[in-house]
């Protein structure tokens, strides 16, 4: 069963009430088309100040795709109930150990719009279970060939290569995917760039349904990561035909894919854990060419702006296909998929921590350390594909390696410790690494593998501790250029089937 | 025959009616990228077959330009089934009797 806007607004109202110092509920700057508030709720836990990486989860963007508002709201009751009563969060076959949520909430700002179109839900329980669009009125049109000549694709909306109308996008306003009067010409879309604007949104979800999919940029053209010079920012807007550009592949970086791929692929993972169902885990392209799209929109900020922040963008799909419309996107019983819904975005907003960054707040009073890792990272590992598998694996472990150094404060130290030896190292790149610190480094990893379970982090980190092994002797400059010409021996990063 | 139209099985009711349906090339075997220029409402297919919401008029448009169409299903423009929609009790009242015993840790 669905809550109405009423009782979504209702339910973010109650968690702020109830729970002041963990949720703050914040009006978006404009009503919808029909003058209804659109809420945001901002979830944090732990206290300090602002600084934060930062989620931001939105639902409801199509009006007929009723589970993800709902499971949106839920997952925050989840996550509340969590971290205040100090229980796991379990959907079927995967569980978040509490340990985790309290990382997790007392380190991220966690946003959620549950439903960023309340005028389309209205409309869908109202008058048409099949709506899509907001309620913008289209004054003149007449459409003979449509149920309803008004509404926007508020995900066609955005300023993305805006009004090129590549595969699902038209500038028909009969079209069910109509863009709009120009990019941002509706309050409901404004808004979300809105907490675009006034927020660093680290990593970010606009949850659709359906087909158990996990998209990721880009969705008007192909994507390649060697040619930079084939940027969107180079192609023209709003000329309602196609890119016109034969054989176009947008660029991303190496690095970026291989992120976007990552992370795509543990969600993956981890919504199959709950109850076996195989998400596809693809560039939005591959479910069909689009223009405008919220996530394209918010991962292409960064490019079109240098000065703004860098956002991933991701699109999920829950829910099967199903041989009947109105069973697909709203079921009788929408229970299974709201879990996986839920799993989908636990597992997106945990891997938004960064474990490195946590170790140099707690332990080095400053970030530092971090800006030197992370530039190794850009600049150096990036640079080549077996430097980047080093990026993944890092990635896949850092998570789980945080928390074990958060929990246990010694460990947390002598991380720390051994991060500041790596930035001085970086900063006087002469010097070479000595057999005490790699011993150092060696035992820290085996204490921390000593306290997991996990066969596959105990695996990892003995690819790690091996590595280090290689690098006695050698500056940190000729240790990078060991690791950017040989990838970790024996890992293979689980690239998205 | 599959790229005969039917006529629908309902009367159609005075909102519309929206048709479901998956494209073919047909016996001219139309290149289905010109189903895009038709603007209609495309939806995941169960295997990746084009499968789109069309108006009636849709639908002729799609067999008069030499497409085969398969017509799965009828939906008449309604709204959502009442009984789809929670009542306030369970949306927000038992929400709030699930968190009303945290008030206070929350509050620390």
């Amino acid at each position: 069963m669905y809550r109405t806007v009423a009782q979504l607004d209702s339910v973010t109202n109650i968690l702020s009430a109830f729970f002041p110092a963990i949720f703050h509920r914040e009006q978006l700057p404009e009503t919808s088309i029909q003058r209804r508030p659109v809420w945001a709720l901002r979830m944090r836990a732990g206290g300090g100040g602002g600084g934060r990486r930062a989620v931001l989860l939105v639902g409801g963007t199509h009006a007929r795709e009723l589970m993800n508002p709902d499971a949106i709201a839920e997952l925050a009751i989840d996550l509340v109930l969590s971290y205040l009563n100090g229980t796991d969060i379990t959907y079927g076959g995967r569980t978040w150990p509490v340990s985790d949520i309290k990382l997790t909430l007392e380190s991220l700002d966690i946003w959620m719009v549950f439903c960023a179109n309340p005028d389309g839900r209205e409309h869908v329980m109202t008058v048409d279970d099949l709506w899509r669009k907001n309620r913008r009125d289209n004054p003149g049109v007449v459409c003979p060939n449509a149920v309803d000549p008004d509404g926007v694709d508020l995900n066609r909306n955005a300023d993305f290569v805006w009004g090129v109308t590549q595969g699902q996008t038209s500038c028909n306003p009969c079209a069910d995917v109509y863009v709009g009067a120009s990019a941002f010409s509706e309050p409901e879309t404004r808004n979300i760039r809105s907490l675009l604007n006034t927020h660093a949104i680290d990593t970010f979800a606009d949850v659709h349904s359906f087909s158990e999919l996990i998209l990721f940029p880009w969705g008007h053209a192909p994507t390649q990561t060697t040619d930079p010079s084939k940027r969107f920012t180079t192609l023209p807007t709003g000329t309602c035909t196609t890119i016109g550009v034969p054989g176009y592949q947008e660029y991303m970086p190496p690095r970026d894919l291989q992120k976007f791929q990552t992370v795509g692929n543990q969600i993956r993972s981890d919504i199959n854990a709950v109850r076996g169902r195989l998400y596809t885990n693809q560039a939005s392209i591959a479910l069909y060419p689009t223009t405008g799209t919220q996530s394209d929109y918010v991962y292409s900020r960064h490019i079109a702006n240098p000065a703004l922040h860098k956002t991933y963008g991701y699109t999920f799909e829950t829910g099967p296909s199903t041989p009947d419309l109105r069973e697909s996107f709203h079921p009788a019983d929408p229970t299974l998929i709201k879990r996986d819904a839920k799993a989908a975005m636990l597992s997106l907003i945990q891997q938004s921590v960064c474990a490195i960054e946590l170790i140099g707040i707690q332990f080095l009073a400053g970030t530092d350390a971090v800006t030197s890792t992370r530039r190794v990272r850009d600049e150096s590992l990036a640079s080549t594909p077996a430097g980047r598998e080093w990026i993944a694996l890092a990635e896949s472990i850092l998570s789980e390696v945080g928390l074990v150094l958060l929990e246990d404060r010694e460990l947390g130290q002598e991380a720390a410790g051994l991060l500041e030896i790596a930035t001085k190292r970086l900063q006087y790149e002469r010097t070479p690494l000595t057999g005490d610190e790699v011993a150092r480094a060696q035992k820290l990893i085996k204490r921390v593998a000593s306290k997991s379970e996990s066969r596959q982090l105990q695996s990892d980190l003995q690819t790690v501790s091996d590595a280090l092994a290689r690098m006695e002797g050698l500056t940190i400059t000729d240790a990078l250029e060991t690791l950017t010409r040989q990838g970790p021996v024996g890992y293979s990063n689980k690239q998205g089937a | 025959m599959d790229n005969v139209i039917k006529p629908p099985d309902d009367s159609t009711p005075p909102g519309g009616i929206r048709l479901e349906v998956t494209v073919h090339p047909g016996a001219e075997q139309r290149s289905l990228d010109g189903v895009y220029d038709l603007d209609l409402d495309r939806v995941p297919g169960q295997k990746g077959e084009l499968r789109v919401l069309v108006t009636e008029e849709q639908l002729k448009e799609l067999v008069a330009r030499g497409y085969e169409v398969r017509r799965l299903k009828s939906y008449p423009v309604e709204p959502l089934d009442k009984s789809l929609i929670m009542d306030d009790e369970t949306a927000v009242g038992a929400v709030e009797r699930q968190l009303e015993g945290l008030r206070q840790k929350g509050e620390a």
